[in-house]
C-alpha cells in the first residue's frame, strides 16, 4: 500500500469522520432496504420484511462498529479515546491522581538524579577515541597510583598488552601573558601522551619524543581548546606565540581539540607540558629519581586485549622491576583501573557507592510502583460495578484493559516529564557548584539525552508495571456478580501477591533506613575526629611563590613580609607560616631512617612521614596543642643545627615513646636531625586516615616556595579575607592567591563525600519510609474495611480487642515483621559499602540497630493506629445499622 | 457465515470478493448475492463481515467507489475492482492454489 494513500485516508477519516459517518450508515442501511425490498418482493409485510431483514444483518450499529474498526487510523482514534476518558477518570479523583504523580515524580525524580550523577562520573565516556581500551594503572599499594619516571619508563618499555602507555604529573602552573597570572591545572605529560588518547590537535601539533630527552631545553606547551577560547580570545595565530607559565616563557605548539580534558573527570588541564621541563617548572628535580612517585599511568589496550590479560602481563613486568629494583620496588603491584577518578583511589568506592544508590533508587520506584498498584487495585475494586457493566454491554476485556494501561501510563509520564524537571534543575545546581577547593575541581553532571531517555524508558515501564498488576481484576471480573453488587469472595488466608509487595516494600524500606543510620552516625563520628588543629576563627590564604617567579631561596624573605603584614592586620591575635595545610590537596611525605641506621636505600626506611615546613607561632595558631619540648624559634636557623617537632605518632614510631624531646635521628647526610618538641596527633591526607606519622621543621631550615599563611582573629571572615588580600599584594601584586578562606570551611570539604552520602541515603531512606506508612495503612485498612462484619460477629459473640486486633492486623504485623528483618539483614551487609565512603561507617553498631527496630515499630504504630481503631469501634450495633 | 468462519477465512473473503466482482460494479447486496451465488450457496457472507472488508480493502487500493442508484431505484454504494485490485487478485488466486494443494497433499497423506 502506497504510504501516501494510506495517510490521506487517515487524514480523511479522522478529519471528515461527519462525511464518512454519514456515507457508512447510508451505506449499511441502504443494504438493509435491499434486503427488506426482496423480502417484500416474496411476500412478505413491510414490518415482517423489515424485522427480517435487520435480524439476518445483525444490528445496524453492529455492523458499524465492525466498519470503525478496521478503519485506517481507527488506532489513533481509539487512542484519543481513552486519553481523554483517562484524563476524565484522573480529573474525577483530583486527591488520588495528585498522590500517585507527586509520589511518581519523587521517585522517578530521584532515579534520574542518581542516573545522571553516574552517567556523568562513570558511565559517560572519557573524551577519546575507543575509551573503552583506555585505563589507568594502580601502583604500589591499593591506595596508590602514582609511579616515579624511571618505574614508568620500564613499564612502558617492558610491556605487551599496551599499544602505548603515558605519564602524567599534576601541576599547578600560573598561567598568563604579562605580569598577571591565573592558577591554573597543567598536565606535565610524556611526548606520547595525545598519540597514546588518539586525540588530534585543533591547531598547530603535539609534543614530539625530542621532548622527553631534552631536559629543560625545549619549553612548548599546548592549550585546552577552552583556555584557548576564554584566556587568549581564541587567538587564531596562537602557535608560535610565547606564554608565561610560572614566569617561564614557552612556546605554544598546539592547541587540544574542543572537549578534550584528559582522562580525569573532576580536574581538567587548561595546558600540556613537557614532563621534561618539570625541574624548571615545579622548583625541584625529581625525574630521574625512582623512589619518587609522582606521575599518572594511562594506557592504551592492544586491540583484543583484554583487561584480565594485561593484568597478568603487567603482573610479569613487576615481578621483574622488584627482583631488579628491590630498594624501591619492593612493593610494587601493577594492574589496571578504571580511568577518570584517580584509579581506584576514588574510583573504586565511588563506583561502588554509586551503584548501589542506584540499586537503591530503582527499588524505590519498585516500591512506588507496588503502593500505586495498590491504589489502582482498591479504586478498581471501586470501580467493579461500571466495569461490570461495560463488559456486560459488550465491551471487549482487552478494550478495557488498553483503557486502564492508557491510565497508569498518562500519570506515569507525567511523573516523568515532571520528574525530569526537578531532575535537570537539581542537575544543572550540581554543575553549577563550585566545591571551595584549592584548585578548580569541574563537576559536571548536566544531564544529555541519555538521562533523558532513561527518564522517559524508566516512566513508561513503571507506568505498565503499575498499570498491570491491577488489570488481574479485570480478568476476574464476571459481569454477573458486580451487577449483584456482591464483592468478590475473600481470597482468605493463602499469601497473595500483595503481601508479598508489600513485604518487599518493607525490607527495602529497612535496608534504606538502616544505611542512613549507618551513614547519620559515620557523620555524627567525623564531627568528633580530632583533626589535631583548631580551625575555628582561622583564616587560611595559599599560593605558590614559584608561580609568581621566585625560588625556594628568594620566597623566603617574601613570607617573611607577607607574615609581618598579615600580623599588622588589626585583631589578629596570632599569624604563622606552613608551606601547606593538614588536609588540603597538596601533601608531602618523607622517607625517615631508625637511629643508627647506615642503610639509606629507601626499602630500609623506618617510616614514611608526612612533613610540614612551618614558620615559629604555627602550632600556637593552627591550635595544635605541645604535648612536650618546645615551639621554633627564631634561633632556629639556616646557620642552626637541624631540629624538628613531631607528633606522638611519630615518635612513638621511631623512638618507642612519646617522650622524645632530645633525641636524634640520621637524615641520611651524615647529619642527625634533633627533636626539639612533640605534638598532638592529628589527620594529614584523609579523615579516615590511621594515626599517622608527621613531622615539623622549621621553614628557614628547608626553604620552599609553597605558602599558607595562617591568622586567628576573632573579626568576621568577611572582614579578614580582603583584609589579608590587601596584606599579601602590597607586598608583590604578582602573587595568585589559589584561595582564601575559612579554615573551617575548607576542612568542611573533606566531609563532603560522608555528607553527600548521608543526604543521598537519608532523602531516599525518608521516601522509602513515606512509601512503606502508605503501604502499611493500606493494606491495613483494606484488611480492616473488607473484615467489619466479621469482626462484629466476633464482638457480639464475644471477641475481646485483643482478638478483634489480632485477627485484623496480625498479618500486617507478620509481613512487618519479616520484612524488617531481611532489610535489616541485607542492611548490615550493605553497610560496607558505605564504610568505604564514610569515616568508620559500621551497621554492626547496637546503635544503629537499636534506631533501625525503633523506627520500623514506630512506622507500624503510626501506619497501623487508625485501622486498629477503626477494628475496635466494631459493634454489632453499628454493622446492623450500616446493613 | 459465523463468527469462527470468518476468522478462518480471512484471507479467503477478500478473493471471493475480488473474484465475484470481475469487471462489473456491485453494491454490497449484490456482492453478497453474487458470492452466495458462484459458490453455488456455500458460502453467504454477512454485512457484519462484508462490509469491514469492503472498506478495508478498498482503503488498500483494491476497490474504488461511487454512489448510484440500485435496480429498484435506491441510493446505493457501488464497488469496482481496481489495476491494483486485479494484481492481487492475480496474487490471492496463486496463494490460495498453492494452500490448496498443500492442503489436499497433506490430507491425502497417511
Amino acid at each position: 500500500m502506497r504510504l501516501v494513500s494510506r495517510i490521506r485516508r487517515i487524514v480523511r477519516n479522522l478529519l471528515h469522520k461527519q462525511r464518512v459517518e454519514g456515507e457508512l450508515d447510508a451505506e449499511v442501511r441502504a443494504y438493509a432496504q435491499m434486503v427488506a425490498d426482496e423480502r417484500e418482493a416474496s411476500g412478505a409485510s413491510v414490518a415482517e420484511a423489515r424485522r427480517s431483514s435487520l435480524a439476518e444483518i445483525g444490528g445496524i450499529e453492529n455492523v458499524k462498529q465492525a466498519v470503525r474498526e478496521h478503519r485506517a487510523g481507527t488506532g489513533l482514534e481509539t487512542l484519543w479515546q481513552d486519553v481523554r476518558y483517562a484524563l476524565r477518570q484522573l480529573l474525577r479523583s483530583p486527591a488520588f491522581s495528585l498522590t500517585a504523580l507527586l509520589t511518581l515524580t519523587m521517585a522517578i525524580g530521584a532515579n534520574v538524579i542518581v542516573f545522571g550523577v553516574l552517567n556523568a562520573v562513570l558511565l559517560n565516556p572519557l573524551p577519546v577515541p575507543q575509551p573503552g581500551q583506555v585505563y589507568s594503572f594502580q601502583g604500589h599499594n591499593a591506595n596508590s597510583f602514582s609511579f616515579s619516571w624511571p618505574d614508568y619508563q620500564d613499564i612502558r618499555d617492558r610491556n605487551q598488552a599496551f599499544s602505548g602507555i603515558a605519564l602524567i604529573r599534576l601541576t599547578r602552573v600560573g598561567l598568563g601573558f604579562g605580569d598577571q597570572a591565573t592558577p591554573v591545572w597543567g598536565y606535565e605529560v610524556s611526548n606520547n601522551y595525545f598519540e597514546t588518547l588518539g586525540v588530534q590537535p585543533s591547531l598547530g601539533r603535539f609534543f614530539t619524543p625530542s621532548n622527553d630527552t631534552k631536559i629543560n631545553a625545549d619549553p612548548s606547551a599546548v592549550l585546552s581548546y577552552e583556555c584557548w577560547k576564554t584566556q587568549f580570545g581564541g587567538d587564531p595565530d596562537i602557535v608560535g606565540k610565547t606564554v608565561r607559565v610560572s614566569k617561564l616563557p614557552f612556546f605554544v605548539i598546539g592547541v587540544a581539540p574542543r572537549g578534550f580534558y584528559g582522562t580525569e573527570r573532576l580536574i581538567w588541564p587548561k595546558i600540556w607540558l613537557p614532563i621534561a621541563d618539570e625541574p624548571e617548572i615545579e622548583g625541584y628535580n625529581w625525574i630521574q629519581e625512582r623512589g619518587t612517585y609522582n606521575g599518572w599511568l594511562v594506557g592504551r589496550l592492544k586491540s583484543g586485549i583484554t583487561p584480565a590479560q594485561a593484568n597478568a602481563d603487567l603482573a610479569n613486568v613487576a615481578v621483574h622491576l622488584k627482583q631488579q629494583y628491590p630498594d624501591f620496588d619492593r612493593k610494587l603491584e601493577l594492574r589496571v583501573a578504571r580511568p577518570g577518578l584517580f584509579g581506584d583511589v576514588i574510583g573504586g568506592p565511588a563506583h561502588a557507592f554509586l551503584t548501589g544508590v542506584m540499586l537503591m533508587a530503582l527499588l524505590v520506584l519498585f516500591a512506588a510502583c507496588a503502593n500505586l498498584a495498590g491504589f489502582f487495585t482498591a479504586r478498581m475494586t471501586d470501580r467493579a460495578r461500571e466495569l461490570g457493566i461495560r463488559i456486560a454491554i459488550g465491551a471487549s476485556r482487552a478494550r478495557l484493559l488498553r483503557q486502564l494501561l492508557t491510565e497508569s501510563i498518562m500519570i506515569a509520564l507525567m511523573g516523568g516529564i515532571a520528574a525530569s524537571l526537578l531532575a535537570m534543575m537539581i542537575l544543572r545546581g550540581l554543575t553549577a557548584w563550585r566545591p571551595s577547593t584549592d584548585f578548580p575541581v569541574e563537576f559536571v553532571v548536566d544531564p544529555g539525552a541519555m538521562v533523558y531517555f532513561f527518564s522517559f524508558t524508566l516512566a513508561l515501564l513503571t507506568g505498565v508495571l503499575f498499570g498491570l498488576l491491577p488489570a488481574r481484576q479485570i480478568w476476574r471480573t464476571n459481569p454477573n456478580r458486580t451487577l449483584k453488587s456482591a464483592t468478590a469472595p475473600n481470597a482468605g488466608r493463602r499469601i497473595n501477591l500483595r503481601d508479598i509487595l508489600l513485604a518487599v516494600q518493607i525490607a527495602l524500606c529497612c535496608l534504606l533506613v538502616t544505611s542512613s543510620f549507618v551513614a547519620l552516625r559515620g557523620l555524627m563520628r567525623t564531627f568528633q575526629i580530632n583533626l589535631g588543629v583548631e580551625s575555628m576563627n582561622v583564616t587560611l590564604a595559599e599560593t605558590d611563590l614559584q608561580l609568581a617567579g621566585y625560588t625556594p631561596e628568594s620566597a623566603a624573605t617574601v613570607q617573611q613580609r607577607m607574615l609581618n603584614a598579615i600580623r599588622g592586620i588589626p585583631g589578629v591575635e596570632s599569624a604563622s607560616l606552613s608551606n601547606t595545610a593538614p588536609l588540603s590537596a597538596n601533601q608531602s611525605s618523607t622517607s625517615i631512617y631508625s637511629p643508627g641506621t647506615t642503610n639509606f636505600k629507601l626499602a630500609s626506611a623506618k617510616l614514611h612521614s608526612e612533613y610540614y615546613e612551618v614558620a615559629p607561632g604555627y602550632f600556637q595558631t593552627a591550635g595544635t596543642r605541645m604535648l612536650l619540648g618546645r615551639d621554633f624559634t627564631a634561633d632556629d636557623n639556616a646557620k642552626a643545627p637541624p631540629v624538628a617537632i613531631i607528633n606522638e605518632t611519630f615518635a612513638k614510631q621511631i623512638f618507642g615513646t612519646t617522650d622524645a624531646v632530645g633525641k636524634t635521628y640520621p637524615t641520611g647526610d651524615g647529619k642527625l636531625m634533633r627533636i626539639v618538641g612533640v605534638v598532638e596527633n592529628g589527620k594529614y591526607v584523609t579523615l579516615m586516615e590511621d594515626p599517622t606519622p608527621a613531622i615539623f621543621w622549621p621553614l628557614v631550615q628547608h626553604p620552599d616556595t609553597g605558602t599558607v599563611l595562617l591568622a586567628r582573629s576573632h573579626r568576621p571572615a568577611s572582614d579578614m579575607i580582603p583584609a589579608m588580600r590587601h596584606a599579601i599584594a602590597d607586598v608583590d601584586s604578582a602573587v595568585a592567591v589559589f584561595r582564601i578562606e575559612p579554615w573551617h570551611d575548607a576542612l568542611s570539604f573533606q566531609m563532603l563525600p560522608e555528607r553527600a552520602a548521608t543526604i543521598a541515603l537519608g532523602v531516599l531512606g525518608a521516601f522509602a519510609m513515606l512509601l512503606a506508612i502508605t503501604g502499611i495503612f493500606g493494606l491495613a485498612s483494606y484488611t480492616v474495611s473488607r473484615r467489619m462484619r466479621e469482626f462484629g460477629l466476633r464482638v457480639a459473640l464475644g471477641a475481646r480487642h485483643r482478638d478483634v486486633l489480632r485477627a485484623a492486623l496480625g498479618r500486617v504485623f507478620v509481613i512487618l515483621a519479616t520484612g524488617s528483618v531481611a532489610g535489616l539483614a541485607l542492611g548490615l551487609a550493605g553497610g560496607r559499602v558505605i564504610a568505604s565512603i564514610v569515616y568508620q561507617a559500621s551497621a554492626f553498631d547496637p546503635v544503629v540497630i537499636v534506631a533501625v527496630a525503633l523506627t520500623m515499630s514506630g512506622i507500624g504504630l503510626l501506619s497501623a493506629l487508625g485501622p486498629a481503631r477503626r477494628a475496635l469501634a466494631t459493634t454489632p450495633a453499628s454493622l446492623l445499622s450500616e446493613e | 457465515m459465523g463468527q469462527n468462519q470468518t476468522n478462518l477465512l480471512q484471507g479467503t473473503l477478500d478473493l471471493l470478493i475480488l473474484k465475484a466482482l470481475g469487471q462489473g460494479e456491485f453494491h454490497g447486496l449484490g456482492i453478497s448475492r453474487r458470492i452466495e451465488l458462484i459458490t453455488r450457496g456455500t458460502f453467504q457472507v454477512k454485512p457484519g463481515s462484508l462490509f469491514p472488508a469492503l472498506h478495508r480493502m478498498e482503503e488498500a487500493g483494491w476497490l474504488s467507489s461511487f454512489w448510484g442508484e440500485s435496480e429498484n431505484n435506491r441510493r446505493a454504494k457501488f464497488y469496482k475492482r481496481t489495476k491494483a485490485g486485479e494484481r492481487q487478485l492475480g496474487i490471492e488466486t496463486e496463494q490460495w492454489a498453492t494452500i490448496a494443494q498443500a492442503m489436499t497433499n497433506a490430507l491425502k497423506a497417511t
